[in-house]
């Protein structure tokens, strides 16, 4: 392991009221993350895997616990703070692509570059080597809603990656892929992780992804129950 | 700001049905706004115009006190000279005298309250148009101190006709009561109940007649042909009256002075006017914040995706305002085009309401056509597209609160 992790996670918990009942998601994790790494995150449904993400990503604030991202620690970000993290140090790929549909593909690559202020042509130019990284040059000016659920993902991949993060994280992000796809899109992340160097943090039921990655973190009802490297 | 925009722009396209059913709303709600606020405009106007016509001038000038007491014993002596002065001072302007008397008017039958107004026959009709309004008879010659022109109510309540007798009795100066005689020349109908009821024009030579003093009378009254000359002509008119010491101690003023009442009920009923577009704007903005919050809504799994990438609730807000703002502004222009376009016309043949409310009514004291003619009011014209932008973008400041209330994964998690 990387003796300075990007991601320290140290006792971290998450309740939930469902009404007057508290669910506890997550009951005390510690992890640790180095650079570089392709590690997934298998459990169950419920076991807290997605739970954990949002916390690593700031979407979300433990009950307690500590999360340290890129030597930041995200309990002493407010909101803004928390949201200038994401938008510099961390990218995103979520289940069902999320991409924003008023936006080209092009655009929506492009998006956290706008946001980050990157001037119009270096940012154009970035989205477009981004789009071509990952195989969907000449797609450029087409819009979600034309593309099929592996080209969407791929844009969610490329508008994750466009801005050069410490860190991708993603939420299941071959569960509404068919075999195939899904498949691509694995070869396509590890590619960018041995190529680029990007650590990536897959939450996952797929085997193939299980396959995939050189570290698999086992969940189970709130707790980390095995941490396997290969 | 530009990715801002080209997003809300973008949102506004997604759902064209609903974003045209809302700016449709602003639009139309503005047309009405700038047409039925450029009919009250030109009727304002054209009150005002009447008032300042047939009841003072733009510059007045009469005895010290008259505007707080109306007593006829404050004159304006010399009144022929200073009005000769004036006039060579301000030749482009038409300068008319006038004297105000109340009392009684006597007919053979019957006898009744009257108001009258005596004046210079064909310099009044070239400004007041008085001889415009008469049903019968003809306008007084500038040689007849006999003649007498009756408001049409007046006429019927005297029971008289053209040609008939009738006297006139008044305490015009002091106690003595004074008496003289007119015949009927003419009758006039404005279509105001005061005017037609109570109001007798007769000869200026004839009103002297009765006051004591030198060429007495109780207005000069100075019109001009561009009401925002008032001020410059004010000033002339000052001038020269500070030179004629012997008309008496006098005073000066300007239309506004002169024509309180009228000015207040035009100020009001633009107020109220205004209030009620303010209430009509307040329910267009509950629409526009229905379909904002809709729309608002159907994208909240959106929101939370550029939360999560790193956009800062502030700047979906502003995304948010700036869709109202979009909307308000195009709607603010469709608007104000519809409401010019649909005013054109009218300008021209004027908004006949006769057939509903008769040629005229009374408002203030003052008749006014019922074929109103709009005029457009250039002032608020500059105003209109704040009006619209301002209340689509109010109406945009709630859904706008609720985005930065937003948890991102929360919203993420949102169908």
């Amino acid at each position: 392991m990387n003796s300075s992790p990007i991601v320290a996670v140290r006792g971290l918990t998450r309740d939930y009221a469902q009404g007057a009942v508290i669910v506890p998601a997550l009951r005390g994790v510690d992890l640790d993350v180095g650079a570089g790494e392709f590690t997934a995150i298998m459990g169950p449904s419920g076991s807290g895997k997605t739970t954990l993400l949002n916390l690593i990503g700031g979407l979300d604030e433990p009950t307690s616990g500590r999360v340290v991202v890129d030597g930041q620690d995200l309990g002493r970000l407010d909101r803004g703070g928390r949201s200038d993290l994401r938008l510099h140090r961390i990218g995103f790929v979520f289940q069902s692509y999320n991409l924003i549909p008023v936006l080209t593909a092009l655009e929506n690559t492009e998006f956290v570059l706008m946001l980050q202020g990157v001037p119009k042509a270096e940012r154009r130019a970035r989205a477009r080597e981004t789009l071509a990284a990952v195989g969907l040059a000449g797609m450029e000016d087409r819009r979600p809603s034309e593309m099929s659920g592996g080209q969407q993902q791929r844009v969610a991949v490329a508008r994750a990656i466009a801005s050069q993060p410490a860190l991708v994280l993603a939420d299941e992000p071959t569960a509404n892929l068919d075999s195939r796809m899904g498949t691509e899109l694995i070869e396509l992340m590890l590619h960018l992780n041995e190529d680029r160097g990007l650590t990536f943090i897959f939450s996952t039921h797929d085997p193939k992804v299980m396959q995939a990655a050189r570290r698999v973190v086992w969940m189970e009802d709130g707790r980390i129950q095995r941490d396997d490297w290969k | 700001m530009m990715l801002l925009l080209k997003l809300a722009a973008r949102n506004l396209l997604r759902n064209k049905r609903r974003t045209a059913i809302t700016m449709a709303g602003i639009s139309l709600g503005l047309a009405l706004m700038v047409f039925s606020n450029n009919i009250a405009y030109g009727s304002h106007n054209d009150m005002l115009r009447t008032a300042i016509s047939m009841m003072a001038g733009h510059v007045v000038v009469q005895g010290e006190g008259y505007q707080a007491d109306p007593d006829s014993e404050r004159k304006v002596l010399h009144s022929g000279e200073l009005q000769a002065a004036i006039q060579q001072a301000l030749p482009d302007a038409h300068v008319l005298r006038r004297v105000y008397l109340d009392g009684l008017l006597v007919s053979p039958v019957a006898s009744t309250a009257v108001a009258i107004k005596a004046v210079e026959p064909s310099r009044e009709a070239a400004v007041s148009k008085l001889d415009d309004k008469l049903t019968g008879g003809e306008w007084l010659a500038d040689d007849d101190d006999r003649g007498a022109v009756l408001g049409v109510n007046l006429a019927e309540s005297l029971d008289v006709g053209l040609g008939d007798k009738i006297v006139f009795m008044g305490q015009p100066d002091g106690d003595e009561v004074e008496s003289r005689l007119f015949r009927v020349r003419g009758i006039f109908a404005t279509g105001s109940p005061e005017i037609d009821g109570f109001t007798a024009v007769v000869h200026l030579a004839a009103a002297q007649e009765l006051l004591q003093g030198e060429d007495p009378s109780t207005q000069i009254a100075v019109n001009l042909a561009d009401d925002d000359a008032t001020e410059d002509a004010l000033a002339v008119v000052e001038q020269v009256v500070a030179g004629f010491p012997q008309a008496g101690p006098l005073e000066v003023l300007p239309w506004r002075q002169a024509i309180p009442d009228i000015v207040e009920f035009v100020e009001l009923d633009s107020a109220y006017g205004d209030g009620i577009w303010l209430v009509l704007g307040i329910i267009v903005s509950m629409g526009v914040i229905n379909t904002v919050l809709m729309s608002v809504l159907e994208r909240v799994r959106e929101f939370g995706v550029m939360m999560a990438v790193g956009m800062r609730p502030r700047r979906l807000a502003v995304m948010v305002l700036a869709e109202g703002f979009i909307m308000g502004a195009v709607s603010a222009a469709i608007g104000i085009v519809i409401g010019l376009l649909v005013t054109w016309p009218f300008m021209a043949t004027g908004l006949d309401l006769s057939g509903q409310y008769g040629d005229a009514m009374e408002a203030g004291g003052v008749p006014v056509s019922m074929i109103l003619y709009p005029e457009i009011d250039r002032a608020r014209l500059a105003i209109y597209p704040f009006i619209g932008v301002f209340f689509a973008v109010l109406a945009s400041l709630y859904p706008a609160f609720k985005v930065t209330r937003l948890s991102p994964v929360q919203a993420i998690r949102h169908q």
